[in-house]
């Protein structure tokens, strides 16, 4: 989670619009589906790939990862579909089989899936996602808004918090044995409860110190440029892959 | 004699569920361009005098004035006192809480009324004078502990505050990332504010702050310039000054060891 932030915050595509990315992917996507080809598919994921690389910033060894833990997931789904099992005449036994069309079928389908993933990768990769939340401002409740902002924040203030008091149990073989590490675990749970409680009042405290009184929190809108470049590149994606809709 | 700024007067506080009383009468003054080290052991109640200045904590007897008048705890005289006032934290993991730190040092004039452009300027300018104008875009969970201590610093500069009350923020700081907080309050005191910073560190009360302020459960008991209180044997002492001449070398128990 903290490198997928990192990258979405050092991306060179950060300064577009988080609601034109948003917009982009979903169409990448919805095309995807709709023109169901597997030349589509994979010009999609190879575009949003080479996107996310070449102009997002990220590494390739983390986009692959990132592929290859959603593709683990992907494979394991679609061993369904190339799977047929049935029952064999009226003895009550059961087969199973792989048609070459079952297996068509679950390549095109793992291709397509994989495709979507990579455009939802490239959104990851290139977007912090309070951005995108921000960029809803107006159409979003702005308590939500708030909650959802000072929650990513404590999200990696509890995470440092857990890593710093699971390597002081372990230090001390708080996980050396089965029974000690229910022990450690069942006390890391309750002292990260008191933690981040205790946590949130010094924070709440500090707010007030800067003049905060109740209500919305008071942010800054942030700006964004129109890049006549991100925009020809995103037409000459979905161009590409409306092209290839009759192969 | 400058003019006075901010003044606890014989302030008493009792935390809620506690035996004994955090403040019992503690007094001090704070003039313009003042640099005070407030010292004294843990529990003394350096950290709840400095809530009081930020009027975090209401006194339950005493009184904190501004300029000679009394503040009067409202909403609208709090606001004022807060954008007079900036009160930094210890922990800035605890300051610091938006997605970006251009969004973070904001909060602050934004929440003093500012307008957005005006906001931003101050943000600009108080980024400038922290020296960390690179990182506005980051997000707080990137930083190291000093940037993040920088940007809390920062984030209540953008306040425009004439006084500073700096809890214990130069400990746990490598000595180029102390020396750089310690400018950082020097540019503030040289242009007209103040700054009273709460620290155990002997050299950085005797080499930076004008005056030393010793706080003994719940007291101010004496303030005095760095050369009066390391010239006098018995206050040097009161501020744990040649406690490293005591360190005991001989163990009172003999530990079994694992070999």
């Amino acid at each position: 989670m903290h490198r997928l932030d990192a990258y979405a915050h050092a991306s060179r595509l950060r300064h577009v619009h988080p609601l034109n990315k948003f917009a982009f992917a979903l169409t990448v996507i919805a095309l995807c589906l709709v023109l169901d080809r597997p030349a589509v598919s994979a010009a999609a994921l190879l575009w949003m790939a080479g996107l996310s690389l070449l102009w997002g910033g990220a590494t390739p060894g983390f986009v692959l990862r990132l592929l290859a833990a959603e593709g683990l997931f992907l494979a394991l789904s679609v061993v369904a579909v190339a799977v047929q099992i049935g029952p064999v005449g009226q003895g009550g036994g059961w087969s199973a089989t792989v048609t070459p069309a079952s297996l068509a079928q679950a390549g095109a389908l793992l291709l397509r899936a994989f495709a979507c993933a990579s455009a939802m990768n490239f959104l990851a990769l290139t977007t912090p996602i309070l951005e995108l939340a921000a960029a809803q401002r107006f159409r979003a409740p702005a308590a939500l808004l708030d909650v959802t902002l000072v929650m990513y924040r404590y999200v990696f203030l509890l995470l440092e918090t857990l890593m710093r008091m699971q390597r002081a149990q372990e230090s001390r073989n708080g996980y050396a044995s089965w029974s000690a590490t229910m022990r450690s675990a069942a006390s890391l749970g309750s002292q990260l409860f008191a933690a981040s409680w205790r946590s949130g009042q010094r924070m709440e405290m500090a707010l007030q110190a800067r003049g905060y009184e109740g209500g919305a929190l008071p942010m800054l809108a942030p700006t964004y440029t129109l890049s006549w470049a991100w925009l020809a590149v995103a037409c000459l994606v979905l161009a590409t892959l409306l092209g290839l809709a009759h192969l | 004699m400058t003019t006075l700024l901010l003044e606890f007067d014989a302030l008493h506080y009792r935390y809620p569920g506690a035996d004994t009383p955090a403040l019992r009468g503690a007094s001090l003054e704070v003039r313009a361009r003042e640099k005070i080290a407030l010292m004294g052991r843990n529990g003394s109640g350096k950290s709840t005098l400095l809530l009081h200045g930020n009027g975090l904590l209401r006194p339950q007897q005493g009184v904190v004035r501004w300029q000679g008048a009394a503040i009067a705890y409202t909403r609208q005289a709090l606001r004022i006192l807060r954008n007079r006032v900036g009160l930094i934290f210890q922990n800035p993991d605890e300051q610091l809480f938006a997605a970006t730190l251009l969004q973070d040092l904001a909060f602050g004039p934004l929440n003093s009324g500012a307008s957005e452009q005006e906001a931003r300027k101050r943000v600009e300018w108080a980024a400038a004078r922290c020296r960390i104008e690179h990182l506005l875009a980051q997000p707080p969970h990137t930083l190291s502990g000093g940037q993040k201590l920088c940007a809390a610093l920062a984030g209540v500069l953008a306040m425009r505050p004439t006084v500073l009350l700096a809890d214990e923020v130069t400990s746990g700081l490598d000595p180029w990332m102390r020396r750089n907080v310690l400018s950082i309050l020097d540019e503030h005191v040289a242009d007209g504010g103040a700054v009273v910073l709460s620290t155990h560190e002997l050299d950085v009360a005797r080499h930076w702050a004008d005056k030393i302020a010793l706080m003994e459960e719940g007291r101010v008991v004496h303030v005095a310039s760095p050369r009066e209180f390391f010239a006098s044997p018995a206050w040097r002492a009161r501020i744990g000054a040649d406690l490293w001449l005591l360190s005991n070398a001989t163990p009172t128990h003999h530990a079994p060891r694992n070999t």
